[in-house]
């Protein structure tokens, strides 16, 4: 090689590369007609099967988009006819019959009838049944096909929930043909069908023609997987997204809501976010103490300095947009003197020193911070350990190996998990417990309220945990995408009324 | 020549034996459960045992690591936990763009870099050498994920020119997937180039002060030619070395570009693994890059080897 050519290729390389670059830098940004929504999530979900795993993200894909229980849970929360139109219970509260919607097709084309309910439902209970909810589930004793548009559900004990939990995704309604490949290829039989996944990007949804409700306006939804909080900022500002349902960095949402191409909707959510305590473990064991650690807490600072004033305090682990909601913030005001009184009464006037596992979430991480500092005030040295979310699992919940954790509980209406013989706070009440299970048997709805709101004052009197907040949710969307969301009373992003407000 | 490479090739092979001995080992002792990771907060003990079973791992662990390592050699990487699709397909789809990734940002980095070292040694002590250097020294200094969010800002937000991120696809759209690695790329090139410009003139310093350059000088050599002819070709052989490195380095380092910029490449297969535990992902991944780094660095010792005859006898 001579030295002319050695250089000038390498200027011809170099030439060429801003050529490309100068070429490829054009064609963005182009205007496209509006019938399409690109949706960001902060995790993909590890497959599309709802009814088989515990991951939100599944459900914020497919659930009413793609799959459809027999109910569903409306924006309220509240709970709405799906696939079964109306249903009636039994006198004594024993046997529910469901009457299903006419002339409905899943996506292959394969119609829908009682025997799909009954193959769904006996699926998700079977032995063996990888289904991540199955207390849902618990009591049915028989599902029966009366008609191919009837169903019935017996029951072992009366049950109050059945509607609400059948509402859930992990109690959607699949095909016994498709059922097996749902992970990967979802067939449902809702407003939109699966078109394809490219996995670690995006999922993609077109409108179903089939669809037995009315058609919803969207044509075509992607949903787009980002976690960066960096990375969903800058998908939003150059819009690249149309919408963010479930924010994931709050310190934004002040700059999205001055610029009126956004709206900012702060709703609410089901994750109570509490300080966990292990019940059975050293100074914990005192009630005592739990209150000091609930007095020492400055919950509407923590609200402030962790989560930019996005979250609304609870006093119990209820969500406070329920109507059975007890009202229970005034029970601990952030008071150390008091505190340090409690402490001193308990025998540990110069306090003592414990670990504070926290999970990846932002909210654990920034609030493990300043709860620590709230503490350390009246006497109490924690040692902050962060842990990701597998080891979480493992060493905080499975094992119980653990003082304090900070974790949002986002299982809807889930006061139950303190009835439960091992859950990892180590509770045990007589009290409580019975309380649940009269509330199991209660269908009336006005006793059933009453139960809950004493369910709530026994485990705040115990001071069970720290009821730190409820999580907000903080959506972002251009402001002219109308339909979505505002409040989370079940994870999902229902797009069958989305629409753009300028078409 | 034959005996080095075949010492060289059975060296190579021990080092993936254990290699693979020592991922198998690290992700078994990790805490964390896939079945209850993918199951959640409600999940009761028989589904547990249930999902546990289907995945297969209540076999006893050597009888796991040894039909890991046959399936293997036989292509098959077994079956992913989370995503139920084989591991193999998902490794390919990511290698798609984790490839054109590393090898773009290396070659965007020799591009700039060589020109810049040789200009900078050409003005060796200058203040225009010294200036040269200092930039350079700023490129090293400063993380890539900075320089990508820089790059996003202008580009993205500002210019509105290019993509913040993603990834459209080759085969939707070719020109798109261009435009979504340009931003990567960039990031990823500049701090490497910081690096390998810093190394080109060393080098080439160096190789200035040997006695075959005043040879070429005395023979009536323009000094300009003599850089370019003698000078910088002998060069190129040390920042080749660091090239060697740098790709598999680029390969794993493209992690972070990855989520910043969420492109569904090899790193961010690797990073979700991890935080699934789906283990199965991680361990193929993981021995991918392993493999492909230790037949790297084997190519390159062959090569040496080949060039120079003295390395041959110290094997």
């Amino acid at each position: 090689m001579h030295a002319k050519s050695l250089k000038s290729r390498l200027l011809c390389l170099a030439g060429g590369a801003a050529l490309v670059l100068a070429a490829l830098t054009g064609a963005h940004g182009s205007a496209e007609a509006k019938s399409s929504l690109s949706l960001g999530m902060v995790l993909e979900p590890p497959h599309l099967d709802a009814t088989a795993g515990a991951a939100a993200a599944i459900d914020e894909v497919v659930y009413q988009n793609i799959f459809q229980g027999l109910t569903r849970i409306g924006p309220d929360g509240s709970v709405q006819p799906s696939l079964a139109q109306s249903w009636d219970v039994s006198e004594d509260g024993m046997t529910y019959r469901f009457h299903l919607q006419k002339s409905v097709v899943f996506h292959d084309g394969t119609p829908f009838s009682a025997e799909d309910v009954k193959f769904s439902i006996d699926r998700a209970r079977a032995e063996g049944s990888v289904n991540a909810q199955k207390p849902l589930f618990a009591a049915i004793d028989e599902v029966v096909v009366v008609d191919p548009e009837t169903v019935d559900i017996k029951l072992t004990t009366p049950s109050g929930n059945l509607a609400y939990n059948l509402a859930w995704g992990d109690a959607v309604i699949v095909s016994p043909k498709s059922a097996e490949s749902n992970k990967t290829k979802p067939v449902g039989t809702g407003p939109f069908k699966f078109d394809r996944w490219m996995k670690g990007q995006e999922i993609r949804i077109s409108r179903f023609d089939g669809y037995w409700g009315d058609q919803p306006e969207l044509d075509k939804a992607s949903f787009r997987f980002i976690s960066d909080p960096n990375a969903a900022f800058a998908a939003m500002i150059s819009g690249d997204l149309d919408a963010f349902p479930t924010f994931s960095a709050p310190e934004t949402i002040a700059q999205f809501e001055a610029d009126p191409r956004f709206e900012v909707a702060i709703g609410t959510t089901e994750g109570e976010t509490i300080l966990a305590m292990n019940n059975t473990r050293g100074p914990l064991k005192n009630k005592l103490v739990r209150q000091a650690i609930s007095h020492a807490i400055n919950k509407q600072a923590l609200i402030d300095g962790a989560m930019f004033g996005l979250g609304t305090p609870i006093g119990t682990h209820f969500a406070p947009h329920h109507p059975a909601y007890n009202d229970l913030t005034g029970l601990y005001p952030y008071d150390p003197t008091k505190a340090k009184e409690l402490l001193a009464k308990a025998g540990y006037a110069d306090g003592f020193s414990a670990t504070l596992k926290l999970p990846p979430p932002t909210y654990a991480r920034r609030g493990g911070e300043l709860i620590a500092s709230d503490l350390k005030k009246v006497g109490i040295d924690l040692k902050i350990i962060p842990v990701e979310w597998a080891q979480w699992l493992s060493e905080v919940f499975k094992e119980t190996n653990y003082d304090f954790t900070i974790v949002s509980h986002v299982e809807p209406m889930d006061i139950g998990i303190y009835a439960r013989e091992k859950y990892y706070f180590n509770y045990n009440s007589d009290a409580f417990k019975n309380v649940i299970e009269e509330l199991n048997v209660t269908v009336d709805e006005e006793k059933r309220y009453e139960l809950l709101k004493q369910a709530q004052q026994i485990i705040s009197d115990d001071a069970v945990n720290v009821y730190l907040f409820q999580l907000a949710k903080s959506g972002v969307w251009n402001a002219n995408v109308k339909g979505l969301w505002r409040n989370s009373p079940t994870p999902g992003n229902d797009l069958s009324q989305v629409h753009w407000a300028n078409n | 020549m034959l005996w080095f490479a075949f010492l060289r090739l059975i060296g190579l092979l021990t080092t993936l034996l254990a290699a693979s001995l020592v991922i198998f080992v690290v992700l078994e002792v990790i805490p964390g459960d896939p079945a209850e990771v993918m199951l959640g907060l409600n999940a009761q003990p028989d589904t547990l045992a249930a999902l546990r079973a289907e995945l297969g791992l209540n076999a006893p662990v050597t009888t796991r690591y040894i039909n890991w390592v046959l399936g293997m050699l036989q292509g098959d990487f077994g079956i992913s936990y989370t995503y139920s699709v084989p591991v193999a397909e998902l490794i390919g789809e990511r290698i798609q763009i984790s490839l054109p990734l590393a090898t773009g940002a290396l070659i965007l980095s020799t591009i700039i870099a060589i020109p810049i070292g040789v200009y900078s040694a050409r003005y060796h002590g200058k203040i225009i050498d010294t200036g040269i250097m200092s930039v350079a020294q700023i490129g090293i200094a400063i993380p890539n994920f900075w320089i990508a969010i820089l790059l996003v800002y202008v580009f993205a937000i500002v210019l509105r020119v290019l993509p913040s991120g993603g990834f459209p696809g080759w085969e939707v759209s070719f020109f798109g997937s261009l435009q979504a690695l340009i931003l990567p790329v960039v990031a990823l090139a500049l701090p490497q180039a910081s690096i390998l410009a810093r190394v080109m003139r060393s080098a080439l310093l160096d190789v200035l002060h040997e006695d075959y350059i005043r040879t070429a000088r005395a023979k009536g050599l323009s000094n300009k030619a003599t850089l370019w002819r003698h000078g910088v070709r002998n060069a190129l052989i040390p920042v080749l070395t660091i090239l060697g490195l740098q790709f598999s380095f680029l390969i794993a380092g493209t992690v972070i570009i990855e989520n910043l910029f969420y492109l569904p490449g090899l790193g961010r297969l690797i990073f979700q693994g991890i935080t699934q535990r789906d283990l199965i992902v991680v361990k193929s991944s993981v021995m991918l890059l392993v493999a492909l780094t230790i037949f790297v660095t084997f190519l390159v010792d062959i090569a040496y080897a080949a060039i120079d005859p003295r390395l041959r006898r110290r094997v």
